[in-house]
């Protein structure tokens, strides 16, 4: 078990660390970018584009908040594509890549066991995907200790009630000051976008475990798990785009992958967190922390465990 | 008990039939060659006793184990070398080397480093830098670091030059001589002859015969030349004198066993520029794949 983990972690190394550095410094980078625009002009600018809000996984409302914002970072395309190209590309190495190069033959001439080739593939995936959700995490982290932003603070108003208008009580004019990012975001509450993009990750290198259990070809066992994600993503916009089509959310793993969401709910409702449905404000019906979670891991580990069903009763075609 | 069996072993892919009733045993301590030309279902028998695949009838047993029900065991008993030997190209020689002898608890990594210093294997290069010769003798070097009771090797020597594969067939001498068992199939006649105690001969998948070599060394192959007619073979030698070809005024006879007598009989018949050699694999061979002959020796 030792030399068949090392010899996985030798294999996926370089795809790791450039993934790792790659989710590392956008997270950096992208929590920066949120100092550049200060809640105020950002709410302006959101405020033209509410025909979309329905494509916003949370209200626009919380998505102003710098709270909301980091976490927006965590469902960034780069975030995914990132945590995809680790999990496909470790998936299906674990069965059809390496018959693919002939190298399982070898390997199987010694006295270890089918099961024992599969499931090391899984625990190094599993670890990969881990820590590349931590980074992601530890990136914003880092950013959000690193950076200020600069809020404007309006000389005090008063509002009349009834009536759009605020009278202000000062002749001062608004000042600027610049103040600690951390002040305004708790990095503990967007665990949940951490463990999340972790459960997606276990989930997808699952699928694409599966399919390598049932392939010889690496190449057709990746354009599998990428037409996949594809039609996945496509059935969620489908779903948000038209209402007669939302029941298409129910087939998506992109529903419980909801990073910005879910770092609401844990913040707004402790509680409904850790329930595996939640109700909305119309008695519609959606998943929770944990139900979002379960899915993806609970979906995930099926997946492995039909893989390793299939790859411990097939015949292993001879090297191409 | 025979410590490798098999009996009926067939495997057949969709209406292709790869292997087709396989029967044979193999003593513990012996050398068992596996002949026959591509195709002939050599490798299909030497993966199914590595139960990479289950058979579609018969079943296979190495020291009692089944060898698709109890794999794992089996290959605890086994050392195994692919006839396509790949190894992750991008580790070096020793990486390597150190992978496979941690997943075996007899391997032996010191064994494996002086083996491959007698196979002068620069074990500083990575896989995918070296020569198809230099990455068959790092996959055999692999296959024989430990101490398994059984070698299976399918087609060691390929890719190897003259040199390499003498050295090669001196490890498999001295594993022999350490008391292994060993079956290996190969293309090559003569070094299958000159290591192996039994020899079988596969077909279209099927076991067409099995010799024994230490009978066959007995056997004589006689040509010579005759102007008249060739007469009919005495009673007392029609067991012994067997004639092979006849081409024209050409003849071939095999002689089993003493020579003498038949050599006699035959120079009374008037045969001239008889030529004796000893009857080779190659004889045998022949008479199974008559359409083969142009076969590498």
């Amino acid at each position: 078990m030792k030399s068949m983990l090392s010899r996985y972690i030798l294999q996926g190394r370089t795809v790791f660390l450039s993934c790792a550095l790659a989710i590392f410094a956008f997270m950096l980078l992208r929590v920066w970018s949120i100092t550049l625009l200060g809640s105020e002009e950002f709410r302006e600018i959101i405020k033209h584009f509410k025909d979309f809000e329905k494509f916003s996984p949370v209200p626009f409302s919380q998505l102003i908040t710098y709270t909301g914002r980091v976490a927006r970072t965590f469902n960034e395309p780069i975030v995914l594509f990132v945590v995809l190209i680790w999990t496909i590309s470790r998936g299906s190495d674990t069965v059809a890549g390496q018959l693919n190069r002939g190298t399982m033959e070898m390997l199987l001439g010694n006295p270890v066991s089918r099961r024992c080739v599969y499931w090391s593939q899984f625990l190094v995936t599993t670890v990969g995907t881990l820590a590349l959700a931590s980074l992601a995490w530890l990136g914003m982290v880092v950013s959000v200790h690193l950076n200020t932003v600069q809020e404007v603070i309006k000389p005090p108003t008063l509002e009349i009630p009834f009536v759009p208008l605020e009278i202000p009580l000062s002749t001062a004019e608004p000042t600027i000051v610049e103040k600690p990012m951390s002040d305004f975001v708790d990095v503990m509450d967007f665990l949940p976008a951490l463990t999340i993009i972790f459960a997606m990750g276990v989930f997808v290198a699952g699928f694409s475990s599966m399919i390598s259990s049932f392939d010889r070809y690496r190449w057709r066992a990746v354009g599998i798990a990428v037409g996949f994600v594809i039609l996945q993503q496509t059935m969620r916009i489908l779903a948000i785009s038209k209402p007669e089509y939302n029941y298409l959310l129910n087939f998506t793993f992109f529903n419980p992958f909801d990073p910005e969401g879910l770092v609401n709910v844990f913040n707004e409702d402790y509680e409904q967190y850790w329930q595996f449905w939640q109700y909305g404000m119309q008695g519609t019906i959606r998943l929770s922390g944990l139900g979002c979670h379960g899915i993806l891991l609970g979906f995930g580990l099926l997946c492995y465990l039909i893989g390793s069903w299939r790859f411990s009763r097939r015949d292993l075609p001879a090297p191409i | 008990m025979a410590f490798v069996e098999t009996y009926q072993l067939s495997k057949s892919f969709g209406s292709f039939t790869a292997l087709n009733k396989c029967s044979l045993k193999i003593e513990q301590g012996s050398v068992f060659g596996l002949l026959g030309p591509n195709g002939a279902g050599k490798s299909t028998l030497i993966r199914l006793l590595m139960g990479f695949m289950t058979p579609s009838e018969g079943h296979a047993q190495i020291s009692g184990l089944d060898c698709h029900r109890q794999s794992l065991q089996v290959r605890q008993l086994t050392s195994y070398l692919p006839g396509d030997a790949r190894l992750d190209r991008q580790y070096r020689g020793k990486q390597v080397l150190k992978l496979f002898t941690g997943l075996r608890s007899d391997g032996s990594l010191q064994q494996a480093l002086e083996m491959a210093d007698y196979l002068e294997l620069d074990l500083r290069r990575k896989v995918g830098s070296m020569s198809t010769g230099m990455r068959q003798k790092l996959a055999v070097t692999i296959a024989l670091a430990n101490q398994a009771p059984l070698i299976i090797l399918d087609e060691p020597t390929a890719n190897l030059d003259p040199t390499v594969r003498q050295q090669i067939l001196g490890l498999l001498r001295r594993k022999r001589d350490e008391g292994k068992t060993i079956l290996f199939s190969s293309h090559i006649l003569e070094e299958v002859e000159s290591i192996s105690d039994t020899v079988a001969f596969l077909k279209h998948g099927e076991m067409i015969t099995t010799a024994d070599l230490s009978t066959l060394r007995n056997n004589h192959r006689v040509t010579g030349t005759i102007s008249g007619i060739f007469p009919a073979i005495p009673d007392s030698l029609t067991e012994q004198i067997k004639i092979i070809e006849k081409d024209g005024t050409n003849l071939t006879f095999e002689i089993t066993g003493d020579i003498l007598n038949a050599l006699t009989w035959l120079q009374s018949t008037g045969i001239d520029n008889i030529s004796i050699e000893p009857a080779r694999l190659r004889s045998l061979y022949e008479e199974i794949h008559p359409e083969r002959q142009e076969m590498e020796v």
